[in-house]
Order: structure tokens, then C-alpha cells, then sequence
């Protein structure tokens, strides 16, 4: 009796603090409970793995250092944030987005180290975390040449450049695509060369008011490269972008976003 | 122990018969890795040996690329060693079976691996490429093989790059009877050779030509392919020999290799240009009048990858800078 009661006790010691609460994983990760406790467990929101949640990802990584990715939580009522992370990486944290006045819609590329599972979170109005899941295969792309050891030696000359161009759909629907020049630098690996990286970009509209928030981590590609649905209409000529590193670097530049054109094809999700 | 059980024990053990009952566990060995290597005789004294139509796997050992053989009065010419040791070691061996005489020169096409890591198998005095794909080897080789070792696994075991002996810089080479000449070309690599058997009119073109493969585009510039198609097409060979798919005599695989050239260089700047992200790039409907072509959704999704950020660079406008 003294010997169960023992173990009893033991095994509620053990037992991580919100184990009960996170759902299995169909992928069978053995550190998704790890990674759902250290991220999604503050404020206490249940955590429902949910098909709305659409992460797109290639079978396999033609480019360990780009590997794209797009979420699509749009079909989920009042996402305030979407959290990327890698179960199984050095650094599982990828980046925050907060859709504040945007569909609740990302495209990015980030460094994958490994073959792991991908979650976006996306934290919805009916304040839950809906988890959206891809395997990310890093298998090598065989006819690949090496990638270059940061071989342009000009960067600082280009940090911060940012190149941008938004698009708009017959039916009104904006879009955004830009690329920040940043080395994006982890602090890991062979080269000494310490994490120095964006940590935030904030989308605003001319009035001031918050479009879109990027905070982001070192896995992010070098050069990073965005796609958002901002909402847009007759109040909103332009977006600017604006962001810093962490050396407190600062970039801005400003996006005419185009009136409707019938030219340009219906996005993806639109109509 | 009695007499009589040990001799029961030592009989039962040379014959298996303890082994088999699962008594002791059985001896095993499992099957060694080899190529099976099947020759055609494209041309009088010519074989070629056709690569399989698919991507590296551990199940075909890297075994997706064309390689050839020449016999000539003076020995056995080689185009391109293969992707690993074992590869070229199997070649020599084929080489040697079929022309009755060792290999006396290998030519190389390009530096891709699958094209060269079979050099080991090779004395490097007899292995002649462009000096562009010597310095590619020297280069990319080791890292190459790195990736193929991932890729093949024990396939590639004893494999390391060697870089080529002989730097060719002459427009042609005589061996034993057989004028060989070379086309110095690019667009797949920066440096890729065609060879030309003057002799027997087979030209063997290396990946500037894929025929019902989807070609490959990790270190390409199709302004350059299609010039480089351009001037294999003034050449009127009696045979192509394509570096992945099959022989060609009607100059099919010029063409094909031409129109999916330029569908891709079309529809990657109109993906750009129309707002698409890669992931949704990759999604993009593939022609129909390339449904005999094996892999081209596995290579597109590739190739998105390898010419995205320089179209994005191109055309999303410089709007911002470091403050």
C-alpha cells in the first residue's frame, strides 16, 4: 500500500504541469508534448489539432536553408496570432504573426535543420489554440550544389534593403510580398558569427493603424521573403513596412497597393 | 560430456543442422550492393548504358544516368564514370568485357555527381574533361559526394571526388581510328561538354539534353540552355545520345528539351510576376504536352526553388532601406 501510494506520487511529480490538457498528436512527435507545454500552455487556452488550419509545405527540402512554407488559418473566426514552431531543432521557435487587420494568411522560408513536424498555432476568437501540422522531410537534394558560406561580401551595404510590391484581385483582395536584405545569422554552428537577426516587422497603413505584426526568430532565412493579405480598400493607397534587428537596426519603405485590377488572377482563398 | 554427443554436436554442426533448428543463430549475409549494367549497342563498337528514369534511390544505387562505351583500336573510351566507386568500377569492368581492352580514356561531360564519382575507379592520367568542369570537381566534389552519400548510403562506400588528369583545351582528340570532338556548351552548369564520335555520328550530349526525363536545374541559366540547344541543333548527329533518357535519331529530344525549356522560363516569371508564393508556384499546373516526361512535378517543385529568389530580387522594386 505504502509502495503505490510511492509510485502514485512519483508519477504526479513527473507528469509535465498541463500534460491532461494537450491533445495527442497525430503525427506521433515524441517532443510534441514537450513543445505544447513550453508554448501553448501559457493563458491556459485548450489546444484542439484542427484540418482548418492549412500548413502547405513541398515533400521534401530542395534547399535546407529556404524551405517554404504557407499557413492558411482563414477559415477560422478572429485569429489574433499564429505561432510557427519546429518540434524537433536547435531553435524550435519560428516566428509570431498577428493578422490584425489581414486574413490570417502567411507564405515564409525559414532553415530547417532536420526531418520534423511544423505546427502553426493559430489562436482563435473562440479562444482556443488551433494547430495545424506538416512534416518537413530533409532529405538533401542530391545534384545540389553546397551552399555558399555568406560569399557576397557586400552585405552590410544591402542590410535592410527591403523589396516589396503588393498586388489587388478584381475582387478587391490585397496581397503584399516583400524581402528584407539580412543575413538572418543563427549563432550556431561552425560559424562563429554571433544570432543576429530581424526580430520584428510591423505592416501599417497610412492612418498609423497596425496591419500586420512579424516577430520572428533565428530560423528564418537570410533574406527573408513575406507573403500577407492585408485587408485593403479605398483608405489604404499604400502599407509601410517597418522593422528592426537585433542590434537595433532599423528598415522602412512604403508600398503603393494597386486599385482593382481585373488583370491580376484571383488569390488563392479569395471569392 | 560423452563421446558419442560430441560427435553428434560436431556432425550436426557441420552439416547445419543446429543452425537450421535456430539452435545457434545462422550465419547471415546480406546481399552486396551491385549495378546491374545492361549494355545497348547503339552504334557499331558503341554502347550505351541507359540510366533508369527516376531519382536516386537506394533501390537503383544512383543508377539515372546515361553512360557509354567506345570501342576503338586503341582501347576503350569512357563518357562519364557514373555516381559512386562501385558504379565506375563496373563500368571499367563492362568496358573491358565488351571492347576486349582496358579503358584508355574517360571523357566527362559536366561536374554533376552522378556524371563523375565513379573517377576512383579511374588512373585520373587518363580522365580528360573541360578545365571549367575540372574546377568545378575541385569545387563542389566532396560536397557532392557528401550528398550522395545521404542520398545512396553504402552504395557510395569508398566514394571521394577525383579531380580529372587532363584538361582539355584542343577542339578535338584522335583515338585509335575514332575522331572524337568537343563542344564546349553551357546552361545546366557553367560548363558543360558535349562529345561527338566524328566517326560513327553519335553525339553524346550530356544533360544539356533530358529526352522524357524532366531536366534538372540546381545550377542552370536557360538563356544559356537554349543557346547551347541552339548549337547542338546545327550539328545534325546520325544519333543523340541525351545524359538522361533515351537514344534520339529524329532530333526529338532537342525540341523537347527546347519547349519545356521555355514553358518554364514562362510560367516561373508569370508565377513571380502574378503575386504567388513558391509553395503556390509549385502547385502550378504542368502542360499536358509533357505527360510522357517522368518527374517533371518533382523537378518543377525543384526548380521553383533554384529560380524564385533571383526572379523575386528582379522584380519586386527596391522600395526600402536601413534606416
Amino acid at each position: 500500500m505504502q509502495r503505490l501510494a510511492y509510485f502514485a506520487a512519483l508519477a504526479l511529480i513527473a507528469a509535465p504541469a498541463f500534460a491532461a490538457d494537450i491533445p495527442d498528436d497525430p503525427m506521433k512527435s515524441p517532443l510534441w508534448k514537450d513543445m505544447a507545454g513550453r508554448f501553448l500552455t501559457e493563458g491556459a487556452h485548450p489546444i484542439v489539432f484542427d484540418p482548418a488550419v492549412k500548413v502547405s509545405v513541398p515533400p521534401m527540402a530542395e534547399n535546407a536553408m529556404a524551405f517554404p512554407v504557407t499557413v492558411d488559418a482563414s477559415a477560422l473566426e478572429g485569429v489574433s496570432r499564429i505561432f510557427v514552431f519546429a518540434d524537433i531543432a536547435p531553435i524550435p521557435e519560428v516566428l509570431t504573426y498577428e493578422p490584425v487587420d489581414a486574413v490570417a494568411y502567411l507564405s515564409f522560408r525559414f532553415k530547417v535543420e532536420q526531418a520534423t513536424p511544423l505546427r502553426a498555432a493559430a489562436l482563435a476568437a473562440d479562444g482556443r489554440w488551433h494547430v495545424g501540422s506538416a512534416m518537413v522531410n530533409a532529405a538533401g537534394g542530391g545534384c545540389t550544389a553546397p551552399s555558399a558560406a555568406r560569399a557576397d561580401l557586400a552585405w552590410p551595404d544591402h542590410l535592410g534593403e527591403v523589396r516589396a510590391r503588393a498586388y489587388t484581385s478584381a475582387a478587391g483582395e490585397s496581397r503584399l510580398r516583400f524581402t528584407v536584405r539580412h543575413p538572418m545569422d543563427t549563432g550556431l554552428g561552425a560559424m562563429p558569427a554571433p544570432a543576429f537577426y530581424i526580430e520584428k516587422i510591423d505592416i501599417t497603413a497610412p492612418d498609423g493603424h497596425l496591419v500586420g505584426r512579424l516577430n520572428m526568430r533565428e530560423p528564418v532565412e537570410a533574406d527573408p521573403t513575406f507573403t500577407l493579405r492585408p485587408h485593403t480598400g479605398a483608405g489604404t493607397p499604400s502599407l509601410t513596412i517597418r522593422g528592426m534587428d537585433t542590434d537595433g537596426n532599423g528598415f522602412e519603405g512604403t508600398v503603393p497597393v494597386p486599385g482593382r485590377s481585373s488583370a491580376l488572377p484571383v488569390l488563392p482563398g479569395a471569392g | 560430456m560423452s563421446l558419442s554427443r560430441r560427435h553428434f554436436l560436431a556432425w550436426a554442426t557441420a552439416f547445419g543442422v543446429l543452425p537450421a533448428a535456430g539452435i545457434w543463430p545462422a550465419a547471415g549475409v546480406a546481399a552486396p550492393l551491385a549495378y546491374d549494367l545492361r549494355p545497348a549497342e547503339i552504334a557499331p563498337g558503341t554502347w550505351t548504358i541507359f540510366g533508369a528514369r527516376e531519382d536516386f534511390s537506394r533501390q537503383n544505387g544512383g543508377l539515372i544516368v546515361n553512360s557509354s562505351i567506345i570501342a576503338t583500336l586503341e582501347g576503350a573510351v569512357l563518357i562519364d564514370t557514373g555516381c559512386s566507386l562501385r558504379h565506375g568500377e563496373a563500368l571499367r569492368t563492362l568496358a573491358e568485357s565488351l571492347t576486349g581492352a582496358p579503358v584508355v580514356r574517360v571523357y566527362l561531360t559536366h561536374h554533376h555527381p552522378d556524371h563523375m564519382l565513379g573517377n576512383l575507379a579511374f588512373d585520373p592520367a587518363i580522365i580528360a574533361a573541360h578545365p571549367a568542369v575540372i574546377e568545378g570537381i575541385r569545387v563542389d566534389g566532396e560536397a557532392f559526394a557528401g550528398n550522395m552519400y545521404a542520398l545512396l548510403g553504402d552504395w557510395m562506400r569508398g566514394t571521394s571526388a577525383v579531380v580529372p588528369g587532363v584538361a582539355l583545351t584542343a577542339p578535338s582528340e584522335r583515338i585509335g581510328g575514332h575522331e572524337f570532338s568537343f563542344i564546349p556548351l553551357k546552361g545546366h552548369t557553367a560548363c558543360d561538354m558535349a562529345v561527338m564520335d566524328q566517326t560513327t555520328g553519335v553525339l553524346f550530349a550530356g544533360d544539356i539534353v533530358f529526352l522524357d526525363r524532366a531536366l534538372t536545374t540546381p545550377q542552370a541559366n536557360i538563356a544559356e540552355w537554349q543557346t547551347s540547344l541552339a548549337t547542338l541543333a546545327t550539328i545534325k548527329p546520325r544519333l543523340l545520345i541525351p545524359g538522361h533518357g533515351p537514344a534520339d535519331a529524329q532530333g526529338r529530344a532537342l525540341a523537347q528539351t527546347a519547349d519545356y525549356l521555355g514553358w518554364m522560363a514562362g510560367a516561373m516569371g508569370a508565377a513571380v510576376e502574378d503575386g504567388l508564393d513558391m509553395t503556390e508556384a509549385m502547385d502550378l499546373a504542368i502542360p499536358e504536352r509533357f505527360s510522357g516526361i517522368v518527374l517533371t512535378r518533382h523537378e518543377w517543385r525543384r526548380s521553383v526553388v533554384h529560380f524564385y529568389p533571383a526572379l523575386e530580387a528582379a522584380r519586386l522594386p527596391l522600395l526600402g532601406r536601413r534606416l
